[in-house]
């Protein structure tokens, strides 16, 4: 490819302005179909028989009477599901996840699956099923499965990473390592050290829209996928490999998405729907209730933290450390690792450790959750910052300004820093109006940091002109945040057309080369590079199509303004060509105009946010309420501002709604006890401000217009500014998240 | 599933008492279709008693007002002599739910519902409200408190249907108010809950006083000894402070997922002083 | 305008080896250096990320399977997943990273 994604220092025409997007008529009209919208002639009703225990040895199941019932056409179990991953660990992982195996590893996991004519007819037939479980004792927190006492979830698991090599099987599956420097010199320099215990409980992203999809497998082996989700391309791999099916005989069309944050990117019931599809014949529609969303979908940890800073009396860090505990669900992941790498990647540290561990808990399985693992981590290293601010007498705005990390600084997992924008968000937060606004009685404010990695990746995008002018946009990236609308702006950019010219959509997976997920806040920065490469190689045609029309060399034909021109005085009698224009005559000068790209977007380059909140509580009840809420990050170049605000706020609300009263409730049982909106409480409208956002635009290297991703970063820091707002408006140090009004409450009559 | 809509509340009666499955009465059918879509339950017998005649309405009466089983919370919100008189008892219909739910949600449905946490539940025991009972035997009329007799059960009979609420008219100096705390700002279920009643005399001393918690007890419980507490007093700091004691005593809550013991005892005292201040200030009293 | 910064960050790839294999210094991250045997640095002669990754298989042969599964590059500080002709500058630092998960 001889595309250059550097930073060109440009200005804009259509970046950077705020068009409606293109799919909000429909979507606010209802006529937009997302995963259950979607119907096939002959469908039926999919439903999957789930666990009631959190551990359990499934010794048999019987669905001969399931079999039997009238109007069912397939019941499927594990064995409907051979293993074909081929020492694939992860996508064993994936497929004991989707139906279970040998054993039930959380409530909610799925054992038996039904397909139907109708509703009612399957689930008389999921209760039909017989399943001889073995119930075994469970392990559901993170700190109790560590230990030596608790039950193992998987014998065959040894702890990696350590010294010496385990001789008993354990629950943690690895520790890690990150850091550079001397902790015990540090701290050994250190004038105050503040040293604390953290605990957060397990969330889910709370998408609204459930996991929803419809398969159709047909008798010569190709099947289709109508499926809600972050990655299509993703989805058919997994889903053919699971199923043993060639990738391009699986077509994956990606419907609207109601959410996902992470969630999205990993199969869940979509092998199943599949599975049943092809023992039934027919068409299978699968919607999981909400309530099987959360048992068993995919939440972010449950952690345990310890963090141990320590500074000189001037406010420099001189040590810091942090021991981190997540769970994983019952599978391996690298959950605390990330934790482990985020945690105090804000900072200029001489001294720092790292340790994570990551643990096997009967929980579902661990997801990606924006930004995953990195909020609980600046939860409890910003809680100690903080704090530590105070204990030397520092403002703590200036505490976190002395010791920012900058460009050439080793970052705490390991490599040294370019141009990173942590220290302008905190001089732009320091100078908000926000932080001079007077709190009234039982008020505090608080503020934090927060730091994500963004990634690039796989990108293929087509652009195709129309006769009549107007550009179709076929991208590959599912539009989670409104990048069709981002993606339109700099398609217009490029050609120099009307934004209105221009028809974004995302094409499915044979239509297109494959995709990477919308994930690692890559979408716009990935897909717009792609675009902006499309675009350049559309050019390239037209002014070769314009260089026909006048019969002269393509180098004289430059292209400016949406128009090809002729470039020098010779040519002076000939009028520029409009894209339409060339458009129009395309037949007859070589046939259809398009520009097509393919590449690996890299260099996404890392994020930084400082957010500020004042929160007011009641010391009666514990109650709480957000007064004012700042979000300020950098996003290299705003393509869509409006769709920036959106994604700063939309981190910021799920972060209040974590940091307050959303949490997983087991029982002494293992069983949820709140799988549903009403007791899994995520903010309503009323319970937000409105989330104010200041947009830094420190421009990308890596990318030509400067473009960062935006999508993540905005959850990181809430925990930890809510906590420190809170903290402040009580006087007492929250150490455990959600803070509910129990928790607060307590703490409070704790200190009386 | 038979679904049946009778013109008369004897007929309904008839329905119920002749059926044989299970059976369910839907007004606005906020709790019932919830549990039948969630698969909790699936009645053979639906009898739908919005069409009764005079079900629908808020009469007022010689002896104060009477609301009809089918009236949706949203329309008592609406009745500016109802709010005049009991706006702690609206306050309270009007809390359930989002603003769609209350569009039919009835006061009938969330005492028969049983549930400990029925925002409506302590504001009417508060008040001394009453219940009219339609049944095969005839009609009777029993304290609202006496209907619910432990979570999802109450003390009707097959066949029975609370076919209206009575409210008294009101007496001079007279205010009450319901406070209930969840951890969001709505759409929520209450964690603790307390509706207070009271009258003043002329001087402004609490004279006559009812106290009702909700979510502490297998049941809303009507605290007597608060109003022993209130009584007399023109609610100064240290009565609010006994109110609040004894509230909390009065209290035997259980830990679940809403909330502790320790929480629940210790906001049903501050709620209750909070409301029975608001009831105060309502009937006049500074 | 172009910060400053950003101009003399770029202005590194102004400078391509042009092909020729250098010496780099990698750096390799906690639980990779253990299979590396034990080492946390490595010198390898490579132009790109393709290189790099094929001689430390050859090398050290315990890190194949986890270059097989995904391995992220930082170079200079910014992360290169999938980028197998990345060029490696002189004098550029160069880490290697697990492969992450993002939402």
């Amino acid at each position: 490819m001889n595309f250059d994604p550097r930073y060109s220092g440009r200005s804009f025409t259509s970046v950077g302005t705020r068009p409606i997007r293109p799919d909000g008529v429909d979507k606010v009209t209802g006529r937009a179909r997302y995963g259950a919208d979607f119907n096939m002639a002959g469908q039926l009703v999919g439903r999957v028989l789930r666990s009631p225990h959190a551990h359990a040895k499934i010794r048999k199941i019987d669905t001969s009477k399931a079999e039997k019932l009238a109007g069912v056409k397939a019941v499927i179990t594990a064995a409907d599901l051979p293993d074909l991953t081929d020492g694939d660990a992860a996508m064993y992982d994936i497929l004991d996840n989707c139906m279970a195996r040998t054993k039930a590893l959380y409530d909610g996991h799925a054992v038996a699956a039904v397909a139907a004519v109708d509703a009612r007819t399957a689930r008389q037939a999921l209760k039909l099923i017989e399943v001889d479980y073995e119930v075994l004792p469970h392990v559901v927190d993170v700190d109790e499965a560590m230990k030596h006492t608790a039950p193992l979830l998987n014998d065959a698991i040894f702890t990696e990473g350590l010294e010496e090599k385990p001789v008993k099987p354990s629950n943690v599956t690895k520790r890690t390592q990150y850091g550079h420097g001397d902790i015990h010199e540090g701290f050994g320099q250190a004038d105050f050290v503040v040293e604390r215990s953290f605990k957060t409980e397990q969330t889910h992203q709370g998408y609204i829209e459930p996991h929803a999809c419809v398969a159709s497998v047909s008798s010569d082996g190709t099947a289709d996928l109508w499926v809600c989700t972050q990655g299509h391309f993703v989805y058919r791999q997994h889903c053919a490999q699971l199923l043993g099916m060639e990738a391009s005989k699986l077509r994956v069309t990606s419907s609207e998405i109601g959410g996902g944050f992470g969630g999205k990117t990993h199969v869940w019931a979509e092998p199943v729907a599949l599975a049943l599809s092809r023992k039934a014949g027919r068409p299978v529609k699968l919607v999981m209730t909400r309530d099987e969303v959360f048992r068993a979908s995919g939440p972010t940890s449950a952690t345990s933290i310890d963090v141990r800073i320590g500074a000189r009396k001037d406010g420099t860090i001189t040590a810091a450390e942090a021991t981190l505990r997540y769970s994983c669900g019952p599978y391996a992941g690298m959950w605390a690792e990330i934790g482990a790498m985020t945690a105090f990647a804000c900072y200029k540290l001489d001294n720092v450790r790292t340790v994570g561990y990551e643990v096997l808990v009967n929980r579902p399985k661990t997801a990606a959750y924006r930004a995953p693992s990195a909020p609980m981590a600046a939860f409890a290293v910003e809680s100690a910052v903080d704090e530590l601010a105070k204990e030397i007498g520092m403002d703590p705005v200036e505490f976190r300004i002395r010791n920012a990390a900058q460009e050439g600084t080793r970052s705490s997992y390991g490599p040294v820093y370019g141009p990173i924008g942590i220290g302008p968000t905190l001089e732009a937060a320091k100078n908000h109006p926000h932080m001079k606004a007077p709190l009234g009685k039982n008020q505090g404010r608080g503020m934090a940091c927060g730091f994500w990695f963004n990634f690039g990746g796989q990108t293929c995008t087509d652009l195709n002109i129309g006769m009549d002018g107007s550009v179709s946009l076929a991208v590959g990236t599912v539009d989670v945040g409104g990048s069709r609308a981002s993606l339109s702006l700099v398609a217009a950019e490029e050609l120099g057309i009307d934004y209105g010219q221009v028809k974004a959509v995302v094409a499915d997976t044979s239509s297109l080369g494959y995709n990477d997920m919308t994930d690692g806040s890559r979408g716009t920065f990935s897909s717009s590079m792609a675009t902006i490469s499309a675009a350049r190689n559309a050019i390239k045609t037209l002014r070769d199509r314009a260089a026909q029309t006048w019969d002269i060399p393509i180098d004289d034909v430059v292209w400016e303004k949406g128009h090809a021109i002729a470039k020098g005085e010779k040519y002076g009698n000939l009028a520029a060509l409009s894209l339409k224009e060339i458009a129009a005559a395309s037949g007859k000068t070589g046939g259809p105009i398009a520009g097509h790209s393919e590449l690996v977007a890299d260099g996404a380059g890392v994020s930084f946010a400082t957010h500020i909140c004042d929160i007011e509580v009641d010391p009666e009840t514990g109650s709480t309420r957000v007064l004012r809420y700042t979000v300020v990050q950098d996003a290299g170049k705003a393509v869509h501002p409006t769709y920036v605000e959106g994604q700063y706020q939309g981190g910021a609300a799920q972060g209040i709604g974590w940091a307050l009263n959303e949490e997983y409730i087991y029982g002494k049982d293992g069983r949820l006890q709140n799988p549903g909106f009403l007791d899994y409480r995520i903010p309503v409208c009323s319970d937000l401000p409105m989330i104010d956002t200041q947009i830094l635009e420190i421009p990308n290297p890596n990318h030509p217009y400067g473009v960062r991703g935006v999508g993540e970063t905005s959850i990181v820091p809430p925990l930890a500014a809510i906590a420190n707002a809170v903290s402040n408006a009580v006087g007492v140090r929250m150490t455990h998240i959600p803070m509910s009004p129990p928790r607060i409450l307590a703490a409070i009559e704790a200190e009386r | 599933m038979r679904y049946i809509r009778p013109l008369s509340i004897e007929d309904a009666a008839g329905l119920l008492a002749g059926s044989t499955g299970t059976a369910a009465i839907l007004a606005g059918g906020s709790d019932l279709l919830v549990r039948m879509k969630g698969g909790f339950i699936e009645p053979d017998l639906i009898v739908d008693i919005k069409a009764i005649e005079g079900l629908g309405e808020i009469r007022e009466t010689a002896e104060g007002f009477s609301i009809g089983a089918a009236v949706p919370c949203a329309v008592l919100g609406e009745s500016k002599v109802l709010k005049k008189a009991w706006p702690g008892v609206v306050e309270a219909a009007n809390l359930i739910g989002s603003k769609q739910v209350q569009g039919r949600c009835t006061i009938v449905g969330n005492l028969c519902n049983a549930s400990p946490a029925a925002d409506s539940v302590p504001a009417l025991v508060a008040a001394g409200a009453k219940a009219v009972v339609v049944g095969p035997g005839g009609k009777r009329t029993i304290a609202v408190e006496a209907v619910p007799t432990g979570p999802g059960k109450t003390s009707l009979a097959k066949g029975e249907i609370v076919e209206a609420i009575l409210l008294d008219k009101r007496p001079p100096r007279s205010g009450d108010a319901y406070l209930r705390f969840i951890p969001r700002t709505e759409m929520d279920i209450a964690v603790v809950s307390a509706g207070v009643n009271l009258t003043l005399d002329e001087q402004g001393r609490v004279k006559s006083a009812r106290l009702a918690l909700g979510a502490v007890a297998p049941t809303v419980i009507l605290v007597e000894a608060a109003a022993e507490v209130l009584i007399g007093s023109r609610l100064d700091e240290a009565t609010l402070e006994r109110l609040a004691k004894v509230c909390s005593g009065a209290c035997r809550p259980i830990d679940d997922k809403r909330g502790t013991v320790e929480f629940r005892r210790k906001v049903a005292g501050v709620l209750a002083k909070r409301a029975a201040t608001t009831a105060y200030k309502r009937a006049g009293g500074k | 305008m172009m910060p400053k910064s950003a101009q003399r960050f770029s202005d590194k790839h102004h400078g391509p080896n042009e092909g020729l294999a250098l010496m780099v210094e990698v750096t390799l991250w906690g639980s990779l250096g253990a299979l590396a045997g034990g080492k946390s640095k490595v010198e390898i002669e490579a132009k790109d990320i393709r290189e790099l990754f094929r001689k430390l298989a050859e090398q050290y042969p315990g890190l194949e399977p986890l270059i097989e599964k995904g391995i992220a590059v930082a170079i200079d500080g910014t992360i290169y997943r999938d980028t197998w002709s990345k060029e490696l500058p002189q004098g550029a630092e160069i880490f290697l990273l697990p492969r992450l998960a993002g939402g």
